[in-house]
């Protein structure tokens, strides 16, 4: 079509010859590399647009990535920081007696602020005769509180004394309630009057039965036991200066055989030394946990 | 600028006095006129007598010129932009790294904080051992009953034969599944006897090998005191994920050890 238009109209060829002849080709050849240029320019900024691109992405995600991690972070910093919701509750005093070295701590969280020797649950059994009762002279493992705080306390022996004395020494018990008298064979009544035990005789004349730890009532040979709240059930210094009840029986409490502390003899309670129990009840407050292993 | 628009303008202003000519004479170089036509006297001439069609070439260069000129800026901006990038990028995986370490830290170090306060407030009488101070604690409530120093015994796998697993130190709250006393009789892993340099023997249901008393967990692992005698009699040796006290405190705390009681480890 071209070749044609140029064979009908000679001048045009003429013209381009003119063109060529004047230079114009250097100048289309440069234009033709300048636009040679552009587009492989143009084609590689394309590319890196591309990547920019595409890195700009994978900076976002990783920035994305960088915040998460931070967030993470610090939720357990936070929760690391977090502190505990009733520290108190480890801070307090408690009480712990190991019955295997026979031994009481006194502490307040991580502090120890008593640590002493004590005597514990001998492990005997004793039973009355003809298997009526029997008694586990075991100091009790686990949780017990301190129940209440005494000073110079009286012993109110349990029942399981006068079988343990009256085996001893291989005697008969006999039993005295508030509301019977006891016709001794000399004639002498023994009876409960107001808050002691008496012998009355015949005469009229009445005395007062004296009992103590090692020092019981024999009545006709036999063990006589005193009615619970007589003073020939109260038994002095046999529990030491002072006591902090356990509840149940069990208690700590001082001793008026020192030599026993260290050792595995007592009834079921914990004895210490009356100058540890002294100090004890000082610093042990009621309801002080007391863990027994 | 202005230049360029003269010599761009030159032609138009010229072809009215060139047409008349025929537009085919050569022209004289005009000497003392424009200096860009005194460098390009090609250029002026063909200016003069195609003046359209260089004109076009011109513009057509300048806005090559110009179209390169935004390209090579977009180039040199990308390609900074890209660096700058690149770097934020590696610094910002570092970084994250570093966190996700430090968070991983961060749990494990609550895993154990958390077992802690789970064992400081159980209310019923158990073991809790520290792994970090080597210390197991008789605990009830919060309350120290008794601290006894451990040895733990090492993560580590042990023989080739068939029951031979990687014993690792027990975690979180675990429970005594049995009391063994001197005359439990415990079926001893092959591996043990390996580990101990001994030909592993038909029968590996061995009484008293945990000694005078040893505790053993639902895990498998065992807590236990060096006994007198046997394969475990060796001071320096504590089997792989288990832990080793002190006989006077097996022996303490003996009573009060059952089925069922929790073990802490943290």
């Amino acid at each position: 079509m071209k070749a044609c238009v140029l064979r009908e109209n000679p001048d045009c060829l003429d013209h381009l010859a003119h063109f060529f002849c004047l230079g114009g080709g250097r100048y289309l050849g440069l234009l033709a590399l300048l636009a040679l240029l552009g587009s492989a320019v143009f084609d590689h900024t394309s590319g890196l647009r591309e990547r920019h691109d595409a890195a700009r992405l994978a900076l976002g995600e990783r920035l994305a990535a960088l915040d998460g991690a931070r967030r993470n972070l610090a939720l357990s910093e936070q929760m690391l920081g977090e502190p505990e919701k009733s520290p108190a509750a480890h801070n307090r005093p408690y009480l712990v007696i190991s019955l295997t070295e026979r031994r009481l701590w006194y502490k307040k969280g991580d502090t120890l602020l008593l640590s002493t020797r004590v005597a514990t649950g001998s492990g005997k059994t004793l039973v009355k005769e003809k298997g009526e009762s029997r008694w586990k002279f075991d100091t009790p493992r686990g949780r017990l509180a301190v129940k209440s705080k005494e000073e110079k306390p009286m012993w109110a022996p349990p029942d399981w004394y006068y079988v343990e004395q009256a085996s001893k020494r291989k005697l008969a018990l006999v039993h005295l309630e508030r509301d019977q008298s006891l016709q001794a064979s000399d004639g002498s009544v023994i009876k409960v009057a107001g808050s002691d035990v008496v012998r009355e005789y015949a005469s009229g004349r009445r005395r007062v039965l004296q009992a103590s730890d090692g020092r019981d009532i024999i009545v006709d040979g036999k063990l006589l036991v005193p009615p619970l709240e007589t003073r020939q059930r109260q038994f002095p210094d046999v529990l030491g200066t002072h006591r902090l009840k356990l509840g149940d029986g069990y208690a700590l409490h001082g001793t008026n055989n020192p030599d026993s502390v260290g050792r595995a003899v007592s009834h079921g309670c914990v004895r210490l030394l009356n100058e540890d129990i002294a100090r004890l009840y000082q610093m042990v407050a009621v309801g002080t946990p007391v863990y027994i292993y | 600028m202005r230049g360029l628009w003269k010599t761009l303008a030159m032609p138009f202003a010229g072809r009215t006095a060139s047409a008349g000519e025929g537009g085919r004479q050569r022209q004289r170089p005009l000497n003392g006129e424009h200096p860009r036509a005194r460098a390009f006297p090609a250029w002026r001439v063909l200016l003069e007598t195609y003046p359209r069609l260089a004109a076009g070439m011109a513009l057509a260069t300048a806005f090559l010129f110009l179209f390169h000129s935004v390209q090579i800026y977009q180039l040199i901006r990308y390609g900074r932009e890209l660096a700058g990038m690149s770097v934020s990028a590696a610094q910002a995986e570092l970084e994250r790294v570093a966190a996700v370490e430090a968070a991983q830290r961060n749990i494990a170090a609550l895993s154990v904080e958390l077992t802690r306060r789970a064992a400081r407030r159980d209310r019923n009488l158990h073991l809790a051992v520290d792994r970090a101070r080597g210390v197991m604690y008789l605990e009830r409530e919060g309350a120290v009953l008794r601290e006894m120093p451990v040895l733990l015994g090492p993560e580590k796998t042990a023989g080739s034969a068939a029951d031979s697993p990687r014993p690792a130190p027990a975690t979180g709250r675990r429970l005594v599944a049995t009391v063994a006393d001197q005359n439990y009789r415990w079926r001893v892993p092959a591996w043990v006897f390996s580990q101990r340099g001994q030909p592993v023997p038909q029968d590996r249901v061995l009484p008293g090998t945990l000694g005078p008393l040893a505790v053993i967990l639902d895990c498998g692992a065992v807590i236990y005191a060096q006994p007198g005698s046997g394969l475990l009699n060796d001071a320096n040796y504590v089997l792989p994920g288990s832990v080793r006290a002190a006989a006077a405190d097996m022996e303490a705390i003996r009573m009060n050890l059952r089925p069922g009681i929790a073990v802490y480890f943290y």
